[in-house]
Order: C-alpha cells, then sequence, then structure tokens
C-alpha cells in the first residue's frame, strides 16, 4: 500500500505547504529530532544577517520534502520508482543531519584536527611522553557529524522504537545519506545522487532558503523547475546516471554558480568568519577541559537519550560559565567579544582567480605572499602593541565550482577504469542530439565548461583589537601599515 | 596544515605509502591503503581507526572525506606547510603500521606482471570490504569473484588466491 504524505502539513517559508506521512511525523516528534531546532544551519551567519538564523530541522524538513517532488518528477517523467525506494530516501533526507554538532560545521572544524592529533600523536620534541601511553586506545576521538548520525540511528532509544514499531532498518537509512552500499545490491543506489551530489535535495533546500532569510539573492535557483527535470539515461560508455534533461542546462548552470556566490557572501562573508575564529579558538580552549567531545563519550549520550541536550544553547551556556570562572586573560578576552558580537576585524585581503592551466604559478603567487605576511605577524603585534595571540592569517579553501572539479580534472578521470567517487556525484545533462548524459563540466554551452578549470585563492589578515583601543580607527591604521609594508601583494 | 593532515601524512608515511596525487593509481593506492590500515589491529587487539567511513564505488571502497584530506594534505605540501614535522606516532601505532607495510607493497610476482600498486591494493581491499560489509561468505569465493567481475575488476581475478593469502597473513581473513 502507498503511504500517505498528507498525514500532515507543514507551513515553510521556502516550499509553502510541506506533506508528511504519519511515519515521519513519528520521527519529527522525538527528542533527538526535535534537537535539530537548537542546531543553527549557518553558524554565526545570523550575527551578520540577522533573520539567517534557520535551524537543520526545518532544513531537514525542507530535503524531506525536495526529495519527495524529485522521485515524483521522475515518476512523472516516465521512470516507476517504488514506493519503498520513496519512504526510504524521505526518510534518509528528513535524517540526514541528525548528527550535526552545535553550531554545525564550526564546531567539527574546530574539534576534528585536535582529536585526531591526541589520539595518534605525540611531539617529536618530546619523545619521553610516548612512555606514558598507557591507555592507548586505536579508535579515533573523532566522529564525523555523518558518522555520529549513523550511531543515533543505530542507538537512540527514542528513533529505535519508532524503526521498530515500524518496520525500519536504521542502518539501510544512514547507508543511505552515507552512500554506504553495494552497487547492484539493491534498487537503492541508483537515487543516491538525490540526496549526495553536485545538484541534490541539501543544496536544492538550503541555497534558496538561506537566499530568502538572508535576503540576499546568490542562492536564489529555479528550485521547482529542477527538481522536475531528472531523469534516467546512459553516458556513451553505456553507464546509467541520474541527470537533468538538455532544457534544464541553464538552471543547473545558475545553481552551482549561484552556490559559489552563497558561499562567499554568507560562508565566508569576514565577519562570519571572524566569529568563527573566535569559536574555534574557545572550543579548542574547553576541549579536554570543560568539553568532551570523545566518540565514545558522545555514543554513551546518544544511548542514555542525553545527545538531545547537546545543542548550541547548551555550547553558549557553558562557554558562560567559563567565562565567570576562567583566570586565562586571553579566553576571557575571546568569550567577551563573542557573547558581546565583537568579531576579530579584517584589516587586510588579498584575493585572486587563478586558472589550472597555470596552477603551479598561481600557487606560488600565493604560498609566497601569504608567507611574506605570516613572518611579519610578530613585527606588527610589537608595533601595535597587541599579542601575537589575537592575530590570525585565515586561507579562503581553494575549491573550485564542482564536487569533482574542485579537486581533478574531468579528463584525468577518463582512463579506462579511472573513475572516482566523486565523478559518480557530477551534474549530468542529456544531450538532445543522441540522448546520451554527459557531465554539465564537459558541455560545451555550460558556462561551467570554463569556470571549473579556475580558482579562487585568497588569505585575510585578522585580529582581535582589545577593548581599549578605538576599533575601527586601529583596524584601519594597521590594514594601512600591512598594506604599506606589503606593497608587492595586490591587496583589496 | 590541520592535525587531520597531520595524522594522515604520518599514517602515509609509516605504511610507505607516498602522499602523491598527480596519477589515478597513487589516489587509489591512498585510499585502499587507508582502509586496509583501518582494519588493522593493534597488538593488543585494540582498532587502529582514523574515522573515515567507506562506502563502495566504481573501484571498490572509497571515502569522499579521505578524498578531501589527501588533496587538502597535497595542498598543504605544495604551500610548503611544515606543521607534520613536528609530531611523530605514538609508539604502538608507528609499530603496527612499520610492522605490516610489507603488506602495502606489490609482491614481487605480480610486479613483474606490470601490476600497479593501487590496483593490488584494490583488489585487496574490495575482496575484505565485500566479505566485512557485503556479508558474503569468505568461503564462497565464487560469488566475491562473480560481484568483482560485475564490477569491473574482471582483469585483477588472476591475482584473486594471492590476494586471499595475504589478506590471512594480514589478520583480516578469519580462520
Amino acid at each position: 500500500m502507498s503511504t500517505n504524505f498528507n498525514h500532515k502539513r507543514i507551513a515553510d517559508p521556502l516550499h509553502g505547504s510541506i506533506g508528511l506521512s504519519e511515519l515521519e511525523i513519528k520521527i519529527l516528534d522525538t527528542p533527538v529530532f526535535q534537537r535539530l531546532r537548537n542546531i543553527k544551519h549557518l553558524g554565526f551567519a545570523s550575527y551578520v544577517y540577522p533573520s539567517a538564523d534557520y535551524s537543520r530541522f526545518s532544513h531537514s524538513i525542507g530535503v524531506c520534502h525536495i526529495i519527495g517532488k524529485i522521485l515524483d518528477g521522475i515518476g512523472n517523467n516516465g521512470f516507476k520508482v517504488d514506493s519503498e525506494i520513496c519512504k526510504k530516501y524521505r526518510l534518509a533526507g528528513l535524517l540526514h543531519d541528525i548528527g550535526h554538532y552545535p553550531f554545525s560545521h564550526v564546531m567539527e572544524k574546530a574539534i576534528e584536527p585536535i582529536l585526531k592529533v591526541k589520539t595518534f600523536t605525540i611531539d617529536r620534541s618530546n619523545r619521553s611522553q610516548d612512555d606514558q601511553n598507557d591507555n592507548i586506545n586505536g579508535f579515533c576521538h573523532y566522529v564525523s557529524h555523518e558518522n555520529l548520525g549513523a550511531e543515533i540511528l543505530a542507538h537512540d532509544p527514542g528513533l529505535n522504537l519508532v524503526f521498530t514499531k515500524e518496520g525500519i532498518n536504521g542502518s539501510e537509512i544512514s547507508s543511505i545519506f552515507r552512500r554506504q552500499f553495494i552497487k547492484d545490491e539493491k534498487d537503492l543506489p541508483r537515487y543516491a545522487n538525490i540526496i549526495s551530489s553536485d545538484l541534490d535535495a541539501d543544496r536544492l533546500d538550503f541555497l534558496p532558503r538561506t537566499s530568502v532569510l538572508t535576503g540576499l539573492p546568490y542562492g536564489s535557483v529555479d528550485l521547482n523547475y529542477l527538481v522536475n527535470q531528472f531523469v534516467f539515461a546512459k553516458d556513451p560508455e553505456g553507464k546509467e546516471h541520474l541527470c537533468l534533461f538538455s532544457r534544464a542546462m541553464k538552471a543547473a548552470d545558475h545553481l552551482l554558480i549561484s552556490r559559489y556566490y552563497d558561499y562567499h557572501q554568507v560562508a565566508f562573508h569576514k565577519a562570519v568568519i571572524g566569529f568563527e575564529c573566535l569559536f574555534i579558538d574557545i572550543v579548542r580552549h574547553l576541549l579536554g577541559e570543560n568539553l568532551n567531545c570523545d566518540r565514545e563519550y558522545l555514543i554513551g549520550l546518544i544511548k542514555n537519550s542525553e545527545w538531545q541536550n547537546f545543542d548550541d544553547c547548551s555550547m553558549i551556556a557553558l562557554i558562560r560559565e567559563v567565562f565567570k570562572k576562567t583566570n586565562d586573560g586571553f579566553l576571557k578576552r575571546k568569550i567577551y567579544a563573542l557573547l558581546n558580537r565583537i568579531p576579530y576585524s579584517c584589516v587586510a585581503e588579498c584575493e585572486f582567480v587563478g586558472d589550472d592551466q597555470n596552477r603551479d604559478r598561481w600557487e606560488t603567487t600565493f604560498v609566497k605572499e601569504r608567507s611574506q605576511v605570516e613572518e611579519r605577524i610578530e613585527e606588527w603585534s610589537e608595533f601595535f602593541k597587541i599579542d601575537k595571540q589575537l592575530w590570525h592569517v585565515w586561507s579562503k579553501p581553494t575549491e573550485k565550482l564542482t564536487k569533482c572539479g574542485s579537486r581533478f580534472t574531468y579528463e584525468e578521470t577518463q582512463a579506462p577504469g579511472d573513475r572516482e567517487g566523486e565523478v559518480d556525484r557530477l551534474v549530468r545533462i542529456i544531450r538532445k542530439s543522441d540522448g546520451m548524459c554527459r557531465p554539465i563540466i564537459k558541455t560545451e554551452n555550460s558556462l561551467l565548461s570554463l569556470l571549473s578549470n579556475c580558482r579562487v585563492y585568497g588569505f585575510r589578515v585578522y585580529v582581535l583589537i582589545p577593548e581599549n583601543m578605538d576599533r575601527l580607527q586601529t583596524a584601519r591604521k594597521i590594514g594601512e601599515k600591512i598594506r604599506n609594508d606589503v606593497k608587492s601583494i595586490y591587496w583589496l | 596544515m590541520n592535525g587531520s593532515l597531520v595524522v594522515l601524512y604520518l599514517f602515509l608515511n609509516a605504511l610507505g605509502i607516498p602522499p602523491d596525487i598527480k596519477e589515478f593509481n597513487n589516489r587509489k593506492a591512498i585510499q585502499k591503503a587507508i582502509y586496509l590500515a583501518q582494519r588493522l589491529k593493534l597488538n593488543g587487539g585494540e582498532k587502529l581507526d582514523l574515522g573515515y567511513r567507506f562506502g563502495w564505488y566504481t573501484n571498490g571502497p572509497y571515502s569522499p572525506a579521505l578524498s578531501d584530506d589527501y588533496y587538502g594534505l597535497a595542498e598543504s605540501l605544495r604551500f610548503e606547510e611544515t606543521e607534520h614535522e613536528e609530531k611523530i606516532l605514538k609508539g604502538p601505532f608507528l609499530d603496527r603500521l612499520t610492522e605490516a607495510n610489507r603488506f602495502f607493497k606489490v609482491p614481487v610476482s605480480l610486479e613483474q606482471k606490470g601490476v600497479k600498486l593501487g590496483d593490488w591494493l584494490e583488489l585487496l581491499a574490495s575482496i575484505d570490504y565485500l566479505v566485512t560489509v557485503g556479508h558474503i561468505d569468505q568461503d564462497n569465493s565464487e560469488e566475491i569473484k562473480q560481484i568483482l567481475t560485475k564490477e569491473g575488476k574482471g582483469h585483477l581475478l588472476d591475482h584473486f588466491p594471492e590476494a586471499v593469502r595475504t589478506l590471512k597473513e594480514m589478520g583480516l581473513w578469519e580462520a
């Protein structure tokens, strides 16, 4: 019997009215899903764009809804979609972000390197530490949000109660959002790109949602058109892919370019990064003393139904508590700044776009320029009497526009048998003339075919200006000094 | 270079796998080497888990997060970052990986036939994945071979007996 996806309807500012099944509503009502209300999707973006404080809760419902629309569209385009596939993929969409840490990705950026180093390494200069390793445990202390999601689906008592009653296999659902299945095992892998690819339900929700709630136009993609353009077609080698009709090429091109602008205007906004630097500094101070993010501890929280208490609010409460107790002057200053919305100030910025044909030249330039700046931080910190602990040189991730093209050229994947996971995730467009699909980055009339060979290089100098100095004046003076001292750099 | 990349660099170094990603076969070797390293156990029986999770792709077990990291590592090395020089692996990890690194080379007999490291490790990792994640009975070698053929790895099947022998020596094949 087919599932009724209109058991209840929920109003949403992006999608209008969203229909959900009885099972989906039961999942929404579990404490572990309700926790997502208190996980901001965009971390500290709302410190800059006041309404950009939507949660993983509303985004997850949106992704579930979009997956349903895409599968309906595939059905309308002549491919029968099994009702079980629809049910499982919608659940995977609903639950794909269930394991997110407080403040989403920024928290993972803070803890992952520290926990990995703690598990596996010691300082070269202090080999005697090695004798004290009486408690070696080869499990990495860090666990990513996707893997935490799988642990939640396996162990959360509330979710498991629903799964057991409804005959749902939690690990099958997590295998969908982690793309962990053996091909041809079932029909499930055929649809994997709906939930994880260059043009997936996740992006189709967060780009326009961010656009609506920031008030910025960049992520305003042609959502309702795109969800109806998915079909299956073979590539020239005879391999089947989920792809888009040729008429949707411009809309797909636009989405991929929108993503670039969305990242640069929201996620990499100079003040948003300024707050992230503060938060990362603070979390690194707290780890191991006031904050435990070790894998086994977190899995314990899940099993004991305490995971739902680990959210943005609990992190801010912890940070407030530490502020009252700490005698560490730098930590206190950084917490004060975060709680009172005083970011690291971006005092100087350099950025340029380079093509991959001349990649060596661009990278050499970037490394040289960044080193020139890093080498002088100490000198500038003494000149302005601002401790060097309050300075940061932040490098922009040098990603390109597509998941595949950001790491290697499409040509590299074309030798026989020479394919990697990302190639499976490319946006593919059907060519009208032969009915076969090809990657958008190899489609002659797409902008992406040119832009996927370019990447942005950039770095910024950040300073947390002490409260006893005029922030704007001091930031301006520091910027002027940096630009004067290193004139060879093309400063913005 | 962030801590995750430092740890990845030290692991690859201990396994004798260069962090060179220009060639596809080298990238494949890194993917499969880390997959296999995570399946090793320390001498006290503890697992050795870097935190990467693998799905099944065209070339067998593959982790997108690991891919992110080795591209990040290559970039950090090109950008002349040196944080990895300040750290070493803790003794038990270094000892275990050093002890195992003979398995992360192409056997001489196959090397003479032109088998590349990436292809060899792909075969080892794929068989192990099918048995441990795909729950295919390890005694049913015909079924394993059938899936490998279907998945485009038929050209590697000549080396199947050698691969099983190696997996046994590595302690990854239950007696």
